[in-house]
C-alpha cells in the first residue's frame, strides 16, 4: 500500500475502468455478419497520445448495455484512429452493429501483450488467417507493410467460407500488388463461384500447398480453433518448430487488466500475459486450449 | 507498539466516540447470522463471535459497486465517476484471518493496475482486530502462516482477557490513535494470561492445510473429478470466501457496475461464440483449488486462503477443499 | 439400518443393477453427513444413515443419467419420502426414467440439520457439545414436522427403521403445514413487501438455491440469459427480488418441498415460504400437489379445454 490516495487529496487515481469517449468515423460492411468500425477519440490530446501494438485489445463499450474486448485491426503506423473488426454474435456486437457514424462508445485499453514486432524484423512472415480471425493479423500485416524495408517476405493464405465471408476485400488486393508480398486466398469447399479465382480448400490444406519454408520465418496464425488445430499439424509437417509459430488465444475477458479471474490458462492471464503467445509457450500450458 | 489494558466500558467510550467521527462497522446478529454492520448503538457490538458469515471484504470490494455513470443528452455522451467521501472508516472486531486476507487483496488491486475504488476505502479504513480465543473446529489459519492472534493487517488487535478486561495492541499509528488517552498500562501478569489465551486457542486449531508441493503435477488425475462431483456449482464458497476476488462489469441503466463472480458458475467463462473452457464442473473445481494453492502463490508467492473456515461450514454439501487438497498426494501415490 | 442398507447396496453393486449408488458418508466433522457415490462394492462401507441424512440426494440423478441406459446398469439414489417426490417429478418432466433408478427408499423419522443449528457458528459452541444436549423438538427440520411421508410412497427397496419392526407406520403429527404461509397471508400487502424486501436484500446471488435444487435443470436458467438479459446479474434488490420471485414461479406446481434452498441459502432467507405459497395456490386452485404422481401432469404444464379461463382457450 504504497501510493493510495490520502484522505482528503484532491487528486484521485487514475480510474481504469472509466473509458475514453470515442466517436465513430466511419462503419465498412465487410461481410453479412461483420463491419469494421472506424472510431475517433474525443479528446484531442489522446488521439496523438494512444498508442498500440499490434496484437493489443481494447474494452469496446456500448453505455447501457455492455462492454466486450476486441483486437486492434488498424495498425499504429496509420494514427489518429483506431479500428475493430467486429461480428454479429451476442448482446454487446448486436448493439455495436445497431450503431451509426456520429454516435459516441467507450473505449479503455489498450491492453495485452501484442505481438513481438521488434523479433520480427529480419524474418519472413507467414501470416496464416481464416474469416475474423485475420483482424488482429490486418493490423500487423499493414504495420509491416508501412515499414516494408524492416522486414523480409512476407507470405499470407487467408480463407474463409464462403467469398461472401471473406473480410477487408479492397486491401487484399492491395496487398496483393505489394511487392514482395504474396497472397494466397481460399475459400472452403462449396463456398466458391464461378469466376472464383483463388484456392478452393481448407486453410490447413492451402498452406501445405504454399509450402513456406521455415528458414529464418516465423509464422503469425489466426482463426477459428478448429483451423488453428490443424494449420499446426501442417506447420510442424513442414518442420515449423512451435518457438516459430506465433497465435492469438480467445479467453472472455471482461476486464482486460488481469483482475476479473476468468481468462487465466493456469497462472498466465490472457488479457494481460497474452493474448499473443508462442505455440511453444502455449505447449507449457496444462489445461487444454 | 504500545499495549495498554482497558475495561469494557472504555471500550463502550471508545466506540461511543468512534460512532459520531467515523463511519463504524462492527458484528451484529442479524436474526441467526453473524454480519457486519453499521453500529447504532455500541451495546449490540458483538463480541463473542467465531466470526461473522461474510468476510470483510465486502467493505472494500462491495458484492455489487457503482464505478460511473453515464449520461447521453443530445447525442453527446458524459460520463462521471463519484468518488466516495474519504470519512474515516473504522472497522471494529475484524479477525486475524479476515485482516490478513485483504493483504492478498492489496497484491491483486494495488497491483499493475492500480484499482482507486478499492484502494480509497482501503485508504480510509482502520481495521481493528480481536483475538480469537475459541477458534471453531472448522478452522486452519495455523498452517497457513497466520493464527488466532495474528496481528497482520490489522491496526490494533484487542484481546478478551475475561474479566472485563481487555488488551489492546496498537501496531500502526492509525490504530493506536483510536485508543489514545485511555486504559492504562498492561502488567506482566495481563501479558502472561494473553500469552496463555494465545497458546490455547492454538492448541484448539486441529485441521491444518498442507497442500502438497508437487501439486502441479496432480492437474490431469482423474482425482479432480472424483472430488468435485457432489459440488453443486453454487457461489457460496467463493462470495463467502475472504480471498476471492473474482468479479464481473455491466451496466444496468446509467450505472457501470462491478459485482461478485464465481469461477464456480459455468457461464462465467463462456464466450460468445459458446466456447467454455471451463465447461465441466471438474475443471471449474479444480480452477478454485489451483488458483488458491497454485496460481497465486506462483503470481504473488502466497497461498490465497486464509484458513478461515468459511467454505468448510458453509457448503450446501460439505464439500472439504482442506481434506481435498491434504488427500490430493496420498491419493496418488495409492495408485 | 445401516448394515442393512450397506448391504443392499453392496448386492446391487456384485449383481451390476447399478453402476452407481448416491448415498450418504459421514463428513469430516464426525456429525454431519456428505452425498457420496459409491461405484465399487468394496466403498459400500462409506454409506449411513441417521437423523443429518438432509441433502435430497435427486438433484444428482439430472447429472448421472447419462451414466444410466436402460437396460444397462442403472443409478441408484438412497432417498428419504420427500425425496422420492422430486424423483417422481423428475420423472414427470422427463428427465429421468423411471426404469433407469433404483430407489433405495428409507424410513425416516424426520431430519436435524446440524448446519442449520447455527447458533454454534454464533455463539461459537462446538458441534459436539452441542450435539451431547440434543433437544429434538427444537432441532428436527421446519418441513418434517408436517411430514407425510416417513416410508416413501415410491422405491425398489425399502429400508425399515429398525426401531419401528412390527410397530404400525410413524403417524403424521398434527401440524398445520402452511401454517407459516398462512401468518404472512395475515399481513397486508404493504407489511408483506416490507417483509420480503428486508429478506432478498441479503440475497448475493450465489445461486445456491438453485444449485440444490433438484427441480432446476433447465440448461440455460433465465438468469444466465444476456439475449434479452431478463433479470439484472448483480446482487441489487431490484435483481434478487426478481429472480427469487421467477424462480419460484417457475417452481409452481413442481416445488415438492424438499425445502433444499432455504437451508442451502447462506443468508438463510426463508426461500421454503414463498415455494409453500405457491404450492398452496395451487393446491387451491388445481387440487393438486406435486411429487406424487408420475403420471400426472403439472397444473402449468398442462391445459383442459373446459378450463374456465379465456386466455388458454
Amino acid at each position: 500500500m504504497t501510493e493510495v490516495l490520502k484522505p482528503g487529496s484532491s487528486e484521485p487515481p487514475e480510474n481504469i475502468y472509466l473509458p475514453h469517449l470515442a466517436a465513430i468515423k466511419e462503419i465498412r460492411e465487410e461481410t453479412q455478419d461483420i463491419k469494421t468500425f472506424k472510431l475517433v477519440f474525443q479528446d484531442e490530446e489522446l488521439r496523438k497520445s494512444f498508442t498500440y501494438k499490434p496484437g493489443q485489445f481494447i474494452e469496446f463499450s456500448i453505455f447501457g448495455v455492455g462492454e466486450s474486448p476486441f483486437c486492434l485491426a488498424s495498425s499504429p503506423t496509420r494514427e489518429g484512429y483506431i479500428e475493430c473488426s467486429i461480428k454479429k454474435m451476442g448482446k454487446v456486437t448486436q448493439a455495436i452493429h445497431d450503431l451509426e457514424e456520429g454516435d459516441i462508445v467507450g473505449i479503455r485499453g489498450p491492453y495485452g501483450n501484442g505481438f513481438p514486432v521488434e523479433e520480427m524484423k529480419g524474418k519472413n512472415l507467414i501470416f496464416v488467417g481464416g474469416g475474423i480471425g485475420l483482424a488482429p493479423l490486418r493490423s500487423l500485416i499493414w504495420n509491416v507493410i508501412d515499414r516494408r524495408d524492416d522486414f523480409k517476405d512476407v507470405i499470407i493464405v487467408y480463407g474463409s467460407r464462403s467469398i461472401a465471408d471473406l473480410v477487408y476485400k479492397d486491401e487484399l488486393k492491395q496487398w496483393q500488388n505489394t511487392p514482395g508480398v504474396k497472397l494466397t486466398l481460399t475459400v472452403d469447399p462449396g463456398g466458391e463461384a464461378e469466376d472464383w479465382k483463388g484456392e478452393i480448400g481448407f486453410v490447413p490444406t492451402i498452406l501445405e500447398k504454399v509450402n513456406p519454408s521455415p528458414g529464418n520465418s516465423l509464422v503469425i496464425t489466426c482463426g477459428p480453433p478448429i483451423m488453428i488445430k490443424f494449420v499446426l499439424v501442417t506447420l510442424n509437417k513442414m518442420n515449423f518448430s512451435s518457438q516459430q509459430i506465433i497465435t492469438t488465444l480467445e479467453r472472455k475477458m471482461t476486464c482486460g487488466l488481469g483482475k476479473c479471474g476468468r481468462c487465466n490458462i493456469g497462472s498466465v492471464y490472457v488479457c494481460k500475459d497474452g493474448p499473443v503467445f508462442t505455440y511453444a509457450q502455449i505447449e507449457q500450458f496444462q489445461e487444454e486450449i | 507498539m504500545t499495549e495498554k489494558i482497558v475495561s469494557k466500558e472504555d471500550l463502550k467510550k471508545i466506540l461511543e466516540g468512534l460512532m459520531k467521527t467515523s463511519e463504524l462497522l462492527a458484528p451484529g446478529k442479524e436474526g441467526d447470522l453473524v454480519l457486519f454492520k453499521p453500529v447504532k448503538n455500541p451495546e449490540e457490538v458483538f463480541f463473542a463471535y467465531p466470526n461473522s458469515l461474510k468476510p470483510v471484504k465486502e467493505f472494500f470490494f462491495p458484492p455489487r459497486e457503482e464505478l460511473f455513470k453515464h449520461e447521453i443528452r443530445e447525442g453527446k455522451v458524459g460520463l462521471s465517476s463519484e468518488h466516495q467521501e474519504n470519512r474515516k472508516r473504522v472497522i471494529w472486531g475484524v479477525r486475524p484471518c479476515d485482516a490478513k486476507s485483504l493483504l492478498m487483496f492489496d497484491k491483486m488491486f494495488d497491483g499493475e493496475y492500480k484499482d482507486s475504488y478499492y484502494l480509497e476505502k482501503r485508504a480510509k479504513s482502520v481495521l481493528v482486530g480481536l483475538a480469537c480465543n475459541e477458534p471453531l473446529d472448522s478452522c486452519f489459519c495455523l498452517s497457513l502462516n497466520a493464527g488466532p492472534h495474528a496481528k497482520e493487517g490489522l491496526d490494533v488487535l484487542i484481546t478478551d482477557l475475561g474479566d472485563d478486561s481487555y488488551l489492546v495492541e496498537g501496531i500502526t499509528a492509525k490504530g493506536e490513535e483510536l485508543f489514545q488517552g485511555c486504559g492504562k498500562e498492561s502488567g506482566e501478569g495481563e501479558r502472561t494470561r494473553k500469552k496463555e489465551l494465545e497458546e490455547a486457542a492454538k492448541k484448539k486449531i486441529r485441521k491444518t492445510c498442507q497442500p502438497p508441493p508437487d501439486l502441479e503435477s496432480f492437474f490431469e488425475d482423474p482425482y479432480w473429478e472424483k472430488v468435485s462431483r457432489k459440488c453443486i456449482s453454487c457461489g457460496v464458497c467463493t462470495y463467502l470466501c475472504p480471498t476471492c476476488f473474482c468479479f464481473d462489469l455491466s451496466y444496468e441503466g446509467r450505472d457501470c457496475i462491478r459485482f461478485w463472480d464465481s469461477c464456480s458458475f459455468s457461464p462465467f467463462t463462456k464466450m460468445t461464440s459458446g466456447e467454455n473452457p471451463r465447461r465441466e464442473k471438474k475443471t471449474r473445481y479444480r480452477q478454485r483449488v489451483y488458483h488458491k494453492f497454485s496460481y497465486f502463490k506462483k503470481n504473488f508467492g502466497e497461498i490465497a486462503c486464509v484458513g478461515c473456515g468459511r467454505c468448510l461450514r458453509e457448503c450446501p454439501v460439505k464439500v472439504d477443499i482442506v481434506e481435498i487438497v491434504n488427500q490430493c498426494s496420498k491419493d496418488k501415490t495409492k495408485d | 439400518m445401516i448394515k442393512r442398507l450397506q448391504e443392499k447396496v453392496g448386492k446391487l453393486l456384485r449383481e451390476k443393477k447399478v453402476a452407481l449408488v448416491i448415498g450418504y458418508e459421514m463428513a469430516g466433522d464426525g456429525i454431519s453427513t456428505t452425498p457420496c457415490f459409491i461405484e465399487r462394492e468394496d466403498e459400500v462401507e462409506r454409506l449411513v444413515w441417521n437423523e443429518h441424512c438432509v441433502y435430497n440426494l435427486s438433484r444428482y440423478l439430472i447429472e448421472t443419467r447419462e451414466l444410466a441406459s436402460s437396460p444397462s446398469p442403472k443409478i441408484g439414489v438412497v432417498a428419504k419420502g420427500c425425496d422420492v417426490k422430486s424423483i417422481i417429478g423428475l420423472i414427470q418432466e422427463n428427465q429421468i426414467k423411471r426404469d433407469e433408478v433404483v430407489i433405495i427408499g428409507m424410513e425416516c423419522e424426520g431430519q436435524f440439520d446440524v448446519e442449520g443449528e447455527r447458533q454454534f457458528k454464533v455463539e461459537g459452541l462446538k458441534l459436539k457439545d452441542k450435539d451431547k444436549d440434543k433437544d429434538k423438538e427444537g432441532k428436527l427440520l421446519e418441513k418434517c414436522k408436517a411430514c407425510e411421508v416417513h416410508i416413501p410412497k415410491v422405491y425398489d427397496l425399502l429400508i425399515k427403521d429398525d426401531r419401528n419392526s412390527g410397530a404400525p407406520e410413524p403417524q403424521s403429527p398434527e401440524v398445520n403445514a402452511y401454517a407459516q404461509v398462512e401468518e404472512l397471508e395475515g399481513k397486508s400487502q404493504e407489511e408483506r413487501w416490507q417483509y420480503w424486501k428486508k429478506e432478498f436484500a441479503r440475497c448475493i446471488k450465489c445461486y445456491a438455491c438453485r444449485q440444490v435444487c433438484p427441480l432446476c435443470f433447465c440448461p440455460q436458467c433465465i438468469a444466465d440469459q444476456t439475449l434479452p438479459q431478463w433479470i439484472s446479474p448483480s446482487p441489487s434488490l431490484k435483481g434478487n427480488t426478481t429472480w427469487n420471485i421467477v424462480r419460484a414461479f417457475h417452481l409452481a406446481g413442481r416445488c415438492i418441498d424438499c425445502g433444499e434452498c432455504e437451508r442451502a441459502c447462506p443468508m438463510k432467507i426463508p426461500l421454503r415460504k414463498i415455494n409453500k405459497k405457491l404450492g398452496k395456490e395451487i393446491k387451491e386452485m388445481f387440487d393438486y400437489e406435486a411429487g406424487l404422481d408420475s403420471e400426472a401432469k403439472p397444473p402449468l404444464a398442462d391445459f383442459k379445454l373446459e378450463d374456465p379461463e379465456e386466455f388458454i382457450r
